[in-house]
Order: structure tokens, then C-alpha cells, then sequence
């Protein structure tokens, strides 16, 4: 009798906890939820009634898609610009840190600790503290009011994190896997290919997904170094929106905040699958 | 199939000597174990034979070519690690036939091998699982048989036993001998169990630190160690020691102790000689001492206390004290003794160990 009621009581604690996490969890994704809901809704409106009942349904705010605004580069052009920038930030960071975290992970060399806390170290500065010293970097190389100097830039800013991140991927894979593969007929590199690179998949979509996401919402560097409408990317054209000395277009505005995060989305949708098997410093099970 | 032959090996790791110049010789289809204790270097041994670790010095032949600098995919090895370092993200079948892509050839040109050989190893039905979801026994066939699929020279093999439960492990053993057998391949075998060495191999070394103490087939190991650390380490129980000293009465050698005295046998006399001093310590094997109820007339009786005995079933182990010492008995009698009570041993003479107190080295070297 005595041990039902433990276990009962005990049932009902676990019952109530999880009431309660949940619970948390909706108060604090609640004002996610409604902000972006509001933005759907208002998106497709002519007008918000209250500030947030619609009023009637229409698709004017979403003309930028096929005609451009008046005064803007035509979205699609900034649209491939920010998908070139997001992407080339990508596949820079991956190839580099698929080779840098191998390397940091497995070989020995003199100052490997000392290389591993600068790369730390660097990481934590805040790159807008170097915006001026960049600014001459790109000048003298050219390479201002470029996206492929941004593109440089970002990914070196995001290289070191990166790196970081595969090393710790690399360290999960017993060293006996490899000396299998080199006594399978293999030489390193292939083994690196066909053994280690598999294994570490998880850590390239983390790794890759998060530079995409940083090259796509790369806003500071555009903003400083990138002039000429052409090589806008999304944020910048949202900022000049917003930042418009005419009157701001809040229903064009609404429309254009979510066409940008859409990619995000997306990505997300895809990439939830590895995200969730992953911790900071590697892969479970 | 191929002959090994080590000539000085030493390997490094910095400061550590993990294996600290050592040599010998596997014969063509040999079965050769390397003993040893937790972090002796055998593994760093096995390495070095595979080509992974390059030796800090010393020379490493393959039949008449050495092969310090050769490659460890050129050196037609077969290897099973200790953890089995399967490829987990690929199948079983894609596990066992990877060596052979390495090659380049084609499924329709190795699949009727990977077949024959699943087959043999009974785990033809696991073939589209992945690593993870086989138990270790059958994780383990698959190790062996991506070791053997492509046909090796040498077969090299790290402790592929210790994961195994008990019962698995028996039956491994005999069956790898068997494999081992039938196919002839010169072998390397890791282990640090000396049951499985005594068992399996054609001949043992026995490593402490990183030297060989002793290399010899199961019964030289067994019945002729060469210095006490293998003594004490062959056998189960372990080999009882006693601290001794060489002296004469009345024309007979015996090895006396505060305790006890021990006969000289004839057939060991002459390697007295060997001694420096005569500072001794005696061994010897449980099994060599035989143990009575009653002080049995015209016999050398040693007299002690029966401390607790362990029955194991066929065999009881009887522990004895003699002044300080325990001495360990084990026989197939029953004796009818209680704890506490007094207890006769008698030693086999002729299966007496002596060894030099400060060099621990046998004097039948
Ligand atoms: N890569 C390495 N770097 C530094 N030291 C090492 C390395 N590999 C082995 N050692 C050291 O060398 C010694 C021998 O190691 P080894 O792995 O060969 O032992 P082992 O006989 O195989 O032991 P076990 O039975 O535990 O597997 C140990 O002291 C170990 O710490
Ligand atoms: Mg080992």
C-alpha cells in the first residue's frame, strides 16, 4: 500500500515537473510565436485594425517580388547576392575547417596548445573592434566594395570557430579506427575520405549550417565596406528600408522581413535532423 | 606466407620506452603470443610490426626484406584490434570488403569471398546490419573476417578476446586456433591472458616494460621460467615464493628458511654453480606440493596451518600458512582438514625453482 503511494506521488511529481517545463517553455516562445504571426498576417493586409486585427487581404506588400521599389536594386539581384555571400562563406569555412580540425585533432606538432587557445582567443574579440584595421586591409588589396571581399572576411572571422568545433568531432574517432583503414590497403588520405570524413558528418552540417546562417545574416561588414546598390545583400536593403528618410512602408517592410527569413527556415527544416544528434563537442551514441 | 624476424626494436614515445630493444623471430605459419602485462607494449610492439608506429630504432624483416620503410597498406597484413575499430557508418558486408576495394576490384568479382568467408564465421545472416547493431561476439567474427578477407601474410592480433564474456572467449580461442590451423598464416597474438597464450600458441614471449623476458613454446614458459617475473606471472595460482638460503647437511643441499627446508634435487646441482651467493628464492608450483593429514614417516614434511581453503570445483585450492608465508596447495584430493588445524606439505623436488635473490634470474638459465 505504502510503495503504491510512493510510486503514485512520485508519478504525480514527475506529471506536474513536466506540466511546468512545458509550460515555461510556451511563456517564453509565446511572444516568438505571436510577433511572427503578426508579421504573416500583417504582411498580407492592407491595414491593421487595433494594430493587429487584419483588415482586408491583399498582395501589395509583397510587389517587390516582381516589380522593384523605386529607388532599390530589384530584390532577386540582392536575393542571389546574399545566397552567393551565405553559400562562399559555407564552403570556405567547411573545406577549411575539415582540414584544420583534422589537422589540430590528430597531429602533433610544435605549439599545437598555443595555436589552440589564439584560435580561442581570437574568436572572442568583436570583429566590429576591427572594422578599421580591415577597412585598410581591403583597400590596399582592392577588394573593397566587393562581396568577395566580404566573403574573405566572414569566413576568416568564422574559420577559427569552426575549426574548433570539427577538432572536437575528429577527437570522438578512436585512433584505432584509422590504423584499420591504413592496415586495410589504404593510404592516409584515403582513409581520411572514406573512414574519418563519414563519421564526422554531423559536425560539417553544424559547422556549414551555421556559417550559411552567418553569411546570411552578415549585416555590419556589408554595411561598412559594400556601397553600390548592386552588391547589396537582404539586410542591407531591409535596413535601408527601415532607414528610409522618405515615410517607412511598414507593410512592405513586414513582407520583406520574412522573405528573409525564409532561407532560414528552410535550412532549418532541413538541417533539424543533425542539429538534434549533436552537442557542442560532438556526436552522441 | 611470411617469417618475421625483429632485430633491436626500440620505440619511444618521447620519454616513455614502450618498447625498450627487444628481438625475435616468428617462423613461417608460426603462432606466436606476445604476454604480457596492462602497459608492457605489446600493442605498441604490434603497432610497429603493422607499419604504424615507425620504430625509433632497431630493424623489422618480413621474410628477407626489411621493412622499417615500407607502408602499412603494402605489407599484406591482416589485423584485429582490441576495440575491433569496425567502420560504423558502413555495413557488415562493406566492413569485410573493404580491404579488397582497396584493391579496386569489383563486387561480382570478390562477393563469392566475402560469402565463403562469412560462411565459415557464422555470421552470414548479419551482413546488411551496421557495427552497432551486433553484439561483441559477432562484431569480433567480423573483425576477424575483414582481417583474413584479403588473404594476408601476416596475422596480426590485438587481444581480439578480452571483450568477450567468459564462455564466448573459450570457444573463441579454439576456434581461432583452429583458423589459425587450417590456413597456416604466421600470427602474432596479443594477450594478457596466460591462459590464452598457454592454450593457443606455438610459442610465447613474455613481456615486462618493454623487453622480452622470456621467449619459449608453452611448456619451456610453464615449467622452465627463466626468471621470476615470468614464474610468478605463468600460472594459476600463481607460483609460491619463499626467501631461502643455499646450505649443506650432512651432504645433502637443501634451501632453508626460518620455516622450512627444501631438498636440493641431483638434477639441479650443478646449476648451483650459477649463484653468486647464497641468497635464493624458491618457487614453486602449487600443483608441486602435495599436502598430508598426518606426519607420514621417512619423508621431508614441512609442517604449517591450514589458513582457508578454495574449492573450485574439481580442484580445491588449500592455503597453508608456514611461519610468515602463505603457500598456496591445489589438488584433485579431498583432504578431510578444518581451518586451524595442522597441516604436513611436502615439495616435489625435481619441480623446485631457484632463483638468484638479487637478480631474480633462474640458475637453470
Ligand atoms: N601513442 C602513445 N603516446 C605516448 N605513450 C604511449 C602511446 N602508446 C603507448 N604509450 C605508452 O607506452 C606504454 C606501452 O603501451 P602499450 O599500449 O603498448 O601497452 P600494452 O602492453 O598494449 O598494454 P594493454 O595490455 O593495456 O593494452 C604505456 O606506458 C603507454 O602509456
Ligand atoms: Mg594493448
Amino acid at each position: 500500500m505504502n510503495e503504491y503511494k510512493l510510486t503514485f506521488w512520485q508519478m504525480k511529481k514527475e506529471k506536474i515537473t513536466k506540466a511546468i517545463i512545458i509550460t515555461i517553455l510556451i511563456v517564453i516562445t509565446l511572444p516568438i510565436i505571436l510577433t511572427y504571426t503578426w508579421l504573416v498576417l500583417a504582411s498580407f493586409s492592407t491595414d491593421m485594425k487595433y494594430g493587429i486585427i487584419p483588415v482586408k487581404l491583399t498582395l501589395h506588400n509583397w510587389r517587390f517580388l516582381w516589380k522593384s521599389i523605386e529607388g532599390y536594386p530589384p530584390i532577386w539581384q540582392v536575393f542571389f547576392n546574399t545566397l552567393i555571400l551565405a553559400l562562399s562563406v559555407m564552403g570556405l569555412e567547411v573545406f577549411a575547417t575539415i582540414l584544420g580540425g583534422y589537422a589540430l585533432s590528430r597531429f602533433k606538432f610544435r605549439m599545437r596548445e598555443t595555436l589552440l587557445k589564439i584560435v580561442l582567443v581570437i574568436h572572442a574579440f568583436p570583429s566590429i573592434s576591427l572594422l578599421v584595421a580591415i577597412y585598410y586591409i581591403l583597400k590596399i588589396t582592392g577588394l573593397i566594395d566587393t562581396l568577395t571581399g566580404v566573403i574573405l572576411l566572414k569566413a576568416s572571422l568564422e574559420i577559427p570557430w569552426g575549426i574548433w568545433i570539427m577538432k572536437g568531432f575528429y577527437d570522438q574517432i578512436p585512433w584505432e579506427v584509422e590504423f584499420a583503414g591504413l592496415v586495410d590497403g589504404y593510404s592516409r588520405v584515403q582513409v581520411w575520405r572514406k573512414v574519418i570524413l563519414p563519421l564526422v558528418k554531423p559536425g560539417i552540417a553544424v559547422a556549414g549550417i551555421f556559417s550559411f546562417l552567418s553569411g546570411w545574416s552578415e549585416f555590419v561588414f556589408i554595411n561598412t565596406f559594400i556601397l553600390s546598390q548592386n552588391t547589396w545583400t537582404l539586410s542591407t536593403y531591409v535596413k535601408a528600408i527601415i532607414g528610409d528618410f522618405r515615410f517607412v512602408d511598414y507593410g512592405l517592410l513586414t513582407s520583406i522581413s520574412l522573405f528573409y527569413i525564409i532561407p532560414t527556415i528552410i535550412f532549418f527544416i532541413f538541417a533539424n535532423k543533425y542539429l538534434l544528434r549533436v552537442n557542442i563537442t560532438g556526436t552522441k551514441g | 606466407m611470411v617469417s618475421i624476424r625483429v632485430e633491436n626494436l626500440k620505440k619511444y614515445f618521447r620519454k616513455v620506452k614502450a618498447v625498450d630493444d627487444i628481438s625475435f623471430e616468428v617462423k613461417n605459419g608460426e603462432f606466436m603470443a606476445l604476454l604480457g602485462p596492462s602497459g608492457c607494449g605489446k600493442t605498441t610492439t604490434l603497432l610497429t610490426l603493422a607499419g604504424i608506429y615507425k620504430p625509433t630504432s632497431g630493424k623489422i624483416f618480413f621474410g628477407d626484406y626489411l621493412v622499417n620503410d615500407v607502408q602499412p597498406r603494402d605489407r599484406n597484413i591482416g589485423m584485429v584490434f582490441q576495440s575491433y575499430a569496425l567502420y560504423p557508418h558502413m555495413s557488415v558486408y562493406d566492413n569485410i570488403s573493404f580491404p579488397l576495394k582497396a584493391k579496386g576490384s569489383k563486387k561480382r568479382e570478390f562477393h563469392d569471398r566475402v560469402v565463403n568467408i562469412v560462411e565459415k564465421l557464422g555470421i552470414g545472416h548479419l551482413l546488411d546490419r551496421k557495427p552497432s547493431e551486433i553484439s561483441g561476439g559477432q562484431q569480433q567474427r567480423v573483425a576477424l573476417a575483414r582481417a583474413l578477407i584479403k588473404e594476408p601474410q601476416i596475422f596480426l592480433l590485438d587481444e581480439p578476446l578480452s571483450n568477450l564474456d567468459a564462455r564466448l572467449r573459450v570457444m573463441m580461442r579454439a576456434e581461432i586456433k583452429k583458423l589459425q590451423n587450417d590456413l597456416r598464416i604466421t600470427t602474432v597474438y596479443v594477450t594478457h591472458d596466460q591462459v590464452e597464450a598457454l592454450t593457443m600458441a606455438d610459442r610465447i614471449a613474455v613481456f615486462s616494460n618493454g623487453k622480452i623476458m622470456q621467449i619459449g613454446d608453452p611448456e619451456e614458459i610453464y615449467n622452465r621460467p627463466q626468471n621470476i617475473f615470468v614464474a610468478q606471472f605463468i600460472g594459476n595460482p600463481p607460483m609460491n615464493f619463499v626467501e631461502a638460503e643455499i646450505k649443506e647437511v650432512e651432504g645433502i643441499t637443501f634451501a632453508v628458511s626460518k620455516n622450512l627446508k627444501i631438498r636440493i634435487d641431483d638434477t639441479l646441482k650443478p646449476y648451483l654453480k650459477n649463484l653468486n651467493s647464497p641468497n635464493v628464492i624458491v618457487g614453486i608450483r602449487p600443483e608441486d606440493i602435495k599436502i598430508y593429514k598426518n606426519k607420514e614417516l621417512n619423508r621431508d614434511l614441512t609442517e604449517g596451518i591450514l589458513y582457508v581453503i578454495e574449492p573450485l570445483g574439481r580442484d580445491e585450492i588449500y592455503n597453508v600458512k608456514v611461519g610468515e608465508s602463505l603457500l598456496k596447495v591445489i589438488t584433485e584430493e579431498k583432504l578431510k582438514i578444518g581451518v586451524g588445524e595442522r597441516v604436513y606439505c611436502e615439495f616435489d623436488a625435481k619441480k623446485v625453482h631457484i632463483f638468484d635473490r638479487e637478480s631474480e634470474i633462474s640458475i637453470r638459465r
